[in-house]
């Protein structure tokens, strides 16, 4: 019983979200968002050999409730480019729009990843990743969100969303993710 | 016949044979790529009636040897000991010190294989000189009246004996003949020839070597150097490898299959081993 | 008369006999690989060692310069069967006789000691098998650990003889070691002998690892690595352990590579979207910009003189191979033609930069000039790239991903001959090829 209303109310909940969005209305979803405690930054030395390998983990980024909050406001938490490209198409900029406005909203901190797809040398990708990411970074920033609160970084074509070699698998590569790390 | 008329008459036989005897010589000056050496070529030039070959040099380019005795012979030992001596000891081990013990009997061993080529040349022309005739008064002479040749003059007395026996009987190989036994020479040589592939040094070298063989065709020995091109101080090591793939080349395909009545004429030559046609 | 006769005589002696003596060029050979015999070395008695018995290390040293030189594609091993092996006796005095009849041109053997002070006496004979000319003869003292470096050492001294170049058989390679899903990939550091044999991980694959790269004069490598989400060139040394950050930079610094005195790496850091080369001196820590724009300048390897630096950089508007003094002044453009051209590495000969000319939807290994002519390319397959030479300038070594994502390393001969696999544990790429070894 308890379940079932508890959905309701969550489902009803965004819903009002998605409405403000469209509206583009300061409101507030209705429960106040409390991040979970900022992850500290891992302090463990550089890469020792001979120990153990723990569980994968190459970013700090913690893919809990902010970053639902991010992609609920905004549409989605990644944008797409065209081959060799680092222009931001129209969806690109709506969606980082959307980005925006939710930092402003909330205090949160973000890392903007930068990709490739595998079709590029392994340094140039790198640097293209970067590229896109940085693209990212100063549109948002033009949108009045802070710098201070986001930090780039570029995978180039080492963590691909999607396997495979086809035209499909490198467009949705060749992205750029804003992933929340914290927040206040 | 009194002296004057003797006098003239050798004076003519000698300009004849000068003349003769100096457009033969053209023969063997560096060659443009005729390999495909055709009849036709030879034709051009006319053969000679006491000349056993065609073509015309000047005596000036006569006894010329391409390049100055083997260099890269005495550089033999050097190589070896600057080659890496103690493998030092790998990343994980601990240090323990490799040493390389070389066999006392090493530095002889060069010397022997390096003397030979000089010793083949040198000893043999003044022996057979001195057989023949005594060109002692003779190389006064030369040397005063022509221009000194860059290089010790070939050894003339085999030539001398061929010229002998041309004269009387007017035999000779024809250019044909010259073209046909070549052409067997190589067909047989090149198949077995794998110059090294070291790049740009390599492609621009050459070498020359010559070969004594016996009636059935077998070497005599081994190929001795006479002289290679392309060789410098920095290259070495590319320059011994090269010439050592011509004499394996050489010892490979023997014995040689050439035609018997023509031995005169191919159990002694050189090759000039010349890569830029590799395939 | 005498004078006469004498005078009459003059012209014999001028005309020189060289018409007499026929002169045959020889302009064509062949490239066939050169029939070689390399029984398993035999030993005086078998003893026991850490490595194995004696005539055990004897088989696998013979087996080790028969895979050394039958891969360079320039040798042909022949089969042991087909001429009788040499015992003790014959390694100092062979009888040529068997290994003619074999038509081997050359014979490589030795024999294997054990010393009473627990090392190894691995001999190296190399003979001429027409002129029975000794070539070579050496004899290498080894720890037990070590046994393999002898069996190198041999071949390229065998090589070396045979062929006039310098060797690369005593050599190691790094590469990165990778496992799991492609979208969450673990990327190791690892090392290993040229053959493949010895690999060894030196990270554990916590924080991703790339572009590994040996130092020309010590037991350092330089990496990027992205431990703690920075990404940044590191200065790691095998021996100790110990690893340096290069630079202090607080944006993504990559592509680091040591010059050929082992005192600078050349590595690019990005800044507002765009990279630049930097130079980096060990001793002092300090680093130098060495080019500006705003283009992304990477992949950069010095000339094996240290003068000029050869480069990819796309402020052409597409990445093409840039040649620039060491200063970072005088930067011209080599790479013309179709397509993109990226990674360029010098040859240590200096003749050639090798690279990956991305041309038709491929990557494709090929060569260059340093003056930007005669480019030739080398492999034909769907993503071959990250070159890198052998010691001796003949060998470039690259990592093959195919249709499927695999992704091995493969080695080429310069000439565009002899395209062979590299074995590895696992799915590897980012291969670099370290110094021949002391």
């Amino acid at each position: 019983m308890t379940k079932s209303f508890r959905t309701i109310a969550l489902v009803g909940a965004a819903a009002l979200a998605l409405a403000a969005c469209s509206s583009k209305k300061d409101v507030l979803p209705p429960q106040a968002w409390q991040a979970p405690p900022a992850t500290p930054a891992p302090q463990a030395p550089i890469d020792q050999p001979g120990t153990v390998p723990p569980a994968e983990s190459v970013t700090s980024s913690d893919y809990g409730a902010g970053q639902a909050g991010l992609v609920q406001a905004a549409g989605s938490d990644t944008i797409h480019f065209a081959l060799d490209s680092y222009a931001l198409d129209e969806t690109s900029r709506q969606i980082l729009g959307g980005q925006a406005e939710w930092l402003g909203r909330n205090r949160a901190t973000v890392t903007i990843e930068g990709h490739a797809d595998e079709r590029g040398t392994r340094e140039y990708n790198l640097a293209l990743g970067e590229r896109r990411a940085n693209a990212a970074r100063n549109f948002l920033a033009a949108q009045g969100v802070d710098t201070s609160r986001m930090s780039v970084i570029s995978y180039g074509k080492e963590r691909p969303a999607v396997e495979g070699s086809n035209e499909a698998a490198w467009a949705a590569n060749r992205r750029v993710v804003t992933k929340v790390t914290g927040g206040r | 016949m009194t002296e004057t008329r003797a006098l003239l008459i050798a004076g003519a036989a000698h300009l004849a044979l000068l003349a003769a005897l100096s457009l033969s010589l053209s023969r063997h000056l560096p060659a443009n790529p005729a390999d495909d050496v055709t009849p036709v070529e030879y034709v051009e030039i006319g053969p000679q009636p006491t000349a056993p070959e065609p073509p015309e040099p000047s005596i000036e380019a006569a006894p010329q040897d391409p390049a100055p005795p083997p260099p890269p012979e005495p550089a033999t030992p050097a190589p070896e000991p600057p080659a890496p001596e103690p493998p030092a000891p790998p990343v994980a081990d601990t240090a323990a010190q490799d040493a390389v013990v070389e066999p006392v009997k090493q530095p002889p061993r060069p010397e022997k294989p390096r003397a030979q080529p000089q010793k083949a040349d040198k000893p043999k022309t003044p022996q057979q000189k001195s057989r023949t005739f005594d060109t002692g008064a003779m190389a006064a002479l030369i040397d005063k009246s022509l221009p000194r040749a860059a290089v010790k003059p070939r050894d003339t007395s085999a030539f001398a004996k061929s010229i002998e026996q041309a004269i009387p009987k007017g035999a000779r190989i024809s250019p044909r003949q010259v073209a046909t036994l070549e052409q067997a020479i190589r067909s047989q040589i090149a198949p077995c020839w794998n110059p090294p592939l070291g790049g740009a040094d390599v492609a621009n070298m050459t070498a020359v070597l010559r070969i004594h063989l016996k009636r059935d065709g077998t070497v005599i020995g081994t190929p001795e150097f006479v002289s290679q091109t392309g060789a410098t101080a920095s290259n070495q090591a590319y320059a011994r490898a090269f010439v050592e793939t011509a004499k394996r080349a050489v010892l490979r395909c023997a014995p040689l299959d050439l035609p018997a009545d023509l031995y005169s004429y191919w159990q002694e030559f050189e090759l000039n081993f010349d890569p830029r046609l590799m395939t | 008369m005498k004078p006469v006769a004498l005078f009459a005589l003059l012209p014999l002696a001028l005309a020189a006999p060289a018409s007499a003596q026929l002169r045959v060029d020889i302009t064509g050979g062949t490239a066939q690989p050169m029939p070689i015999a390399i029984p398993a070395f035999p030993t005086a008695t078998p003893a026991p060692t850490p490595a194995g018995t004696t005539d055990a290390v004897g088989r696998e040293v013979a087996d080790i310069i028969t895979n050394n030189l039958g891969g360079t594609g320039l040798f042909k091993p022949l089969p042991a069967g087909s001429y009788a092996a040499p015992g003790v006796a014959q390694v100092t005095a062979p009888d040529f006789t068997s290994f003619r009849t074999a038509a081997a041109q050359a014979l490589v053997t030795g024999t294997v000691t054990a010393n009473p002070d627990g090392t190894l006496a691995i001999g190296c004979f190399l003979y001429d098998v027409f002129t029975e000319e000794a070539l070579v003869r050496r004899v290498f003292t080894v720890t037990p650990a070590g046994w393999r470096r002898a069996a190198h050492k041999c071949s390229d001294l065998v090589y070396t003889r045979l062929t006039g170049e310098s060797g690369y058989f005593d050599s190691r390679i790094v590469y990165v070691a990778e496992t799991g899903p492609r979208t969450k990939r673990v990327k190791r550091l690892a090392v290993m002998d040229q053959d493949g044999a010895n690999p060894r991980y030196l990270t554990s694959g916590q924080s991703l690892v790339l572009m590994p790269r040996f130092s020309p004069v010590s037991e350092t490598l330089t990496y990027m690595s992205f431990a703690n989400n920075r990404p940044r060139v590191m200065l790691y040394n095998m021996n100790t352990g110990e690893q340096r950050v290069v630079g202090n930079f607080d944006t993504m610094s990559f592509a680091g590579r040591f010059s050929p005195d082992g005192r600078t790496v050349l590595f690019s850091v990005t800044r507002a979207g765009n990279s630049d080369i930097y130079a980096y001196d060990i001793a002092s820590g300090q680093s130098r910009r060495l080019t500006s724009g705003s283009s992304i300048d990477t992949s950069p390897s010095y000339s094996p003189d240290g003068s000029k630096i050869v480069f990819e950089s796309d402020r052409g508007g597409t990445q093409q191979l840039y040649v620039m003094n060491a200063d970072g002044s005088g930067a011209q453009r080599i790479s013309f033609g179709s397509g993109r051209a990226a990674s360029p590495v010098w040859s240590p000969r200096g003749d050639l930069i090798a690279f990956t000319r991305m041309d038709g939807g491929k990557f494709r290994i090929a060569v260059i000039r340093p003056d930007g002519s005669g480019e030739r390319r080398l492999t034909d397959s769907w993503q071959d790239e990250g070159p890198s030479w052998s010691p001796n300038g003949r060998v470039i070594l690259f990592s093959r991903t195919d249709r499927n994502g695999v992704s091995k390393l493969r080695s080429i001969d310069l000439t565009g001959r002899n395209d062979r696999a590299i074995p590895t544990p696992t799915e590897a790429s980012d291969p670099a090829w370290g110094p021949l070894l002391p």
